[in-house]
């Protein structure tokens, strides 16, 4: 009665006009996959929902999801944010341009402790940008920066990316934690060494800060704190994410570790108290039971699509497409950037990433690479105006003075910097495939 | 009529929360389970099916505890590029069909997992492993459970949307 493709095609744009409306998104995931499969196949197709649901809310590979996000938040509750980065303050405050790069290397261990987003772009904008700009860095700079620093979180594991994606690919966790090392890494150093540079060029948008401001707080006291404070947490972080990466223990078990090391950790500096454990329990609750939903929700989504045939629709299109598998990957990531700008990282990868791998992987791409290109793509995505998220959670924590263009500007110089990191690891597969096969995964 | 269905929307909500608070604990309780198990299986090579698929029976209960919990009191994942700019009208428009569909998916969902609950039932259902946890239906059961919750919560929220609803124009008819 009805072309399936034509019903596909429907969903998508019914999908996509009422998340536009402004519908929360797993209530418009699920409203859509409901009436389309319906059209399509009367009320057959969805007795197989309850086993998909039940799958999602008893999988054992989603156990790591909120342990993480537990370990995260407990770390950030005993304010290690805050210490981080008055020491990073202390240290590299006297160069020029140093109060960025402490920022870029202070996202990339936030990256390694909650890797939420939104949490180290709202932390940093909150603790930092006021200070920067009253030390006279530039408006563009400080808040580009910021972003930047947040979106690193994404690709530094554990990001929670890598976990979806290694369900969705089917690899072990440790070998895409394993093959993130070296891209975050890689992005990284590109950060900072771009930031000295055009902090040496131009010290006048990247000023020092005064030795005396820096020593409101006594060195002394300071490194006291360092060990106390900052120490023992990131040790706990490299031993749960070596534990993971070396194959020592799985990714569950070592986060349920992480998770109670961070406890003990809070606790050692003095700041566990009853109310924070309490809040940290009820934070974990709402972010994964939302994650969870999202993902319960795009279970009747992506079984209305696939028994649709939109599949079919997705290989079309690329087989529309002229030249073979590099042109192939270069038009996902094409479109995982587009997507990136109305959808958050999982449905883009727990509906969008299975539609085109297929594809790809039928053409002999090698998964774990293709994992780290998305990866990579991701924050490209969710930092390139006007609709990146980044943005977004910079400018609502941001003083007023700060313009929405101060933003976009800012951003651009990261944006190109992720465009080259993006084609390195393109030309270069070694690059993330290195690591995991010296290990031996 | 009013008053009453303040009351229960509150009702509700109270409940929800109380839900959200079980879920909470939940995430404790799971993060010690997993260490104990680690700690007993390494030091002492003690390790019972059991307890390895408490953890997972655990997490389950959490996600269908947790998710009105969250929708309730979390931030809505929503694209807001035009709802942030709506005039009031519209906001209310969207947020009634947003609360409603709430309601129907959540009732879909129950009238589709019971079955699936009932089948397990019948069959008394356990765990395929020998030492696993007895009662794979009650696991399952906690399906209809969770979206009965939802169902609740999204009835409170199409009262409370109401409720906030902005004055009508003179000159607009229904």
């Amino acid at each position: 009665m009805f072309d399936p493709e034509i019903v596909a095609f429907l969903m998508l744009g019914g999908f996509f006009i009422m998340l536009m409306i402004g519908i929360p998104v797993a209530i418009s995931l699920a409203t859509v996959g409901f009436i389309f499969g319906y059209i399509g196949f009367g009320d057959t197709l969805f007795n197989l929902l309850p086993a998909r649901v039940y799958g999602v809310v008893g999988g054992y590979q989603w156990l790591a999801i909120p342990l993480f996000i537990f370990m995260g938040i407990m770390l950030e509750k005993s304010r290690l944010a805050d210490d981080l980065l008055d020491v990073i303050g202390h240290i590299a405050g006297g160069v020029k341009g140093g109060m960025a790069v402490g920022i870029i290397l202070f996202g990339a261990l936030m990256g390694a402790t909650t890797g939420i987003v939104g949490a180290t772009i709202i932390t940093l904008g909150l603790l930092t940008l006021p200070t920067l700009l009253r030390r006279g860095y530039d408006k563009g700079i400080a808040c580009g920066t910021i972003c930047a620093s947040g979106t690193l979180g994404q690709i530094i594991p554990p990001s929670l990316i890598l976990i979806l994606l290694s369900d969705i690919l089917q690899l072990s966790v440790g070998t895409l934690f394993a093959a993130a090392v070296m891209p975050g890494l890689l992005l990284t150093t590109v950060y900072v060494i771009y930031l000295l540079i055009r902090g040496w060029v131009q010290p006048e948008l990247m000023p020092p800060i005064p030795i005396d401001e820096r020593s409101k707080v006594s060195g002394r006291e300071l490194w006291v704190r360092f060990w106390k404070v900052v120490v023992p947490p990131i040790m706990l972080v490299v031993a749960v994410l070596g534990s993971i990466v070396g194959g020592v223990a799985a990714p569950t078990e070592a986060a349920a570790m992480g998770s109670f090391g961070a406890i003990l950790v809070t606790a050692f500096s003095g700041r566990l108290t009853w109310e924070r454990l309490k809040a940290t329990m009820l934070d974990t609750t709402k972010i994964s039971a939302l994650m969870m939903f999202i993902l319960i929700c795009a279970q009747v989504f992506s079984l209305a699509f696939r028994g649709l045939n939109g599949e079919e629709l997705i290989a079309k299109l690329f087989n529309a497409v002229p030249g073979g598998l590099n042109s192939d990957i270069w038009l996902m990531l094409l479109l995982i950037f587009v997507l990136g700008f109305f959808l958050e990282w999982i449905e883009i990868s727990y509906i969008a990433v299975p539609l085109f791998m297929p594809i790809l992987l039928a053409q002999g791409a090698d998964p774990v690479w293709v994992a780290m290109l998305i990866t990579t793509c991701l924050q490209s995505s969710f930092l390139t105006p006007p609709f990146g998220w980044a943005l977004f959670y910079l400018k609502g924590v941001a003083p007023p003075e700060v313009l929405i263009k101060h933003l976009y500007k800012g951003v651009i110089p990261f944006i190109a910097m992720q465009g080259v990191a993006l084609y390195l690891l393109f030309q270069y597969p070694q690059i993330s495939l290195w690591l995991p096969k010296l290990i031996g995964w | 009529m009013q008053k009453a269905s303040v009351v229960i929307a509150e009702r509700i909500e109270s409940l929800i929360d109380l839900f959200g608070k079980v879920a909470a604990w939940l995430t404790l309780s799971i993060v010690l389970l997993i260490v104990v198990n680690v700690i007993l299986r390494y030091s002492m090579s003690l390790g019972s099916v059991w307890a390895q698929e408490l953890e997972w029976h655990l997490l389950a209960a959490m996600i269908l505890f947790g998710m009105s919990f969250a929708l309730l009191r979390g931030d809505n994942v929503r694209v807001d590029l035009f709802y942030a700019n709506y005039s009031p009208e519209k906001k209310y428009i969207v947020d009634m069909i947003s609360a409603v569909l709430t309601v129907l998916i959540a009732v879909i969902f129950i009238k589709l997992s019971i079955n699936y609950v009932e089948q397990s039932y019948s069959i008394g259902e356990k765990s395929p492993d020998p030492g696993g946890i007895p009662a794979r239906w009650f696991i399952k059961g906690l399906i209809p459970v969770g979206f009965s919750l939802l169902a609740l919560q999204g009835f409170a929220q199409v009262i409370r949307v109401y409720l906030n609803r902005p004055p009508k124009k003179e000159k607009e008819h229904v």
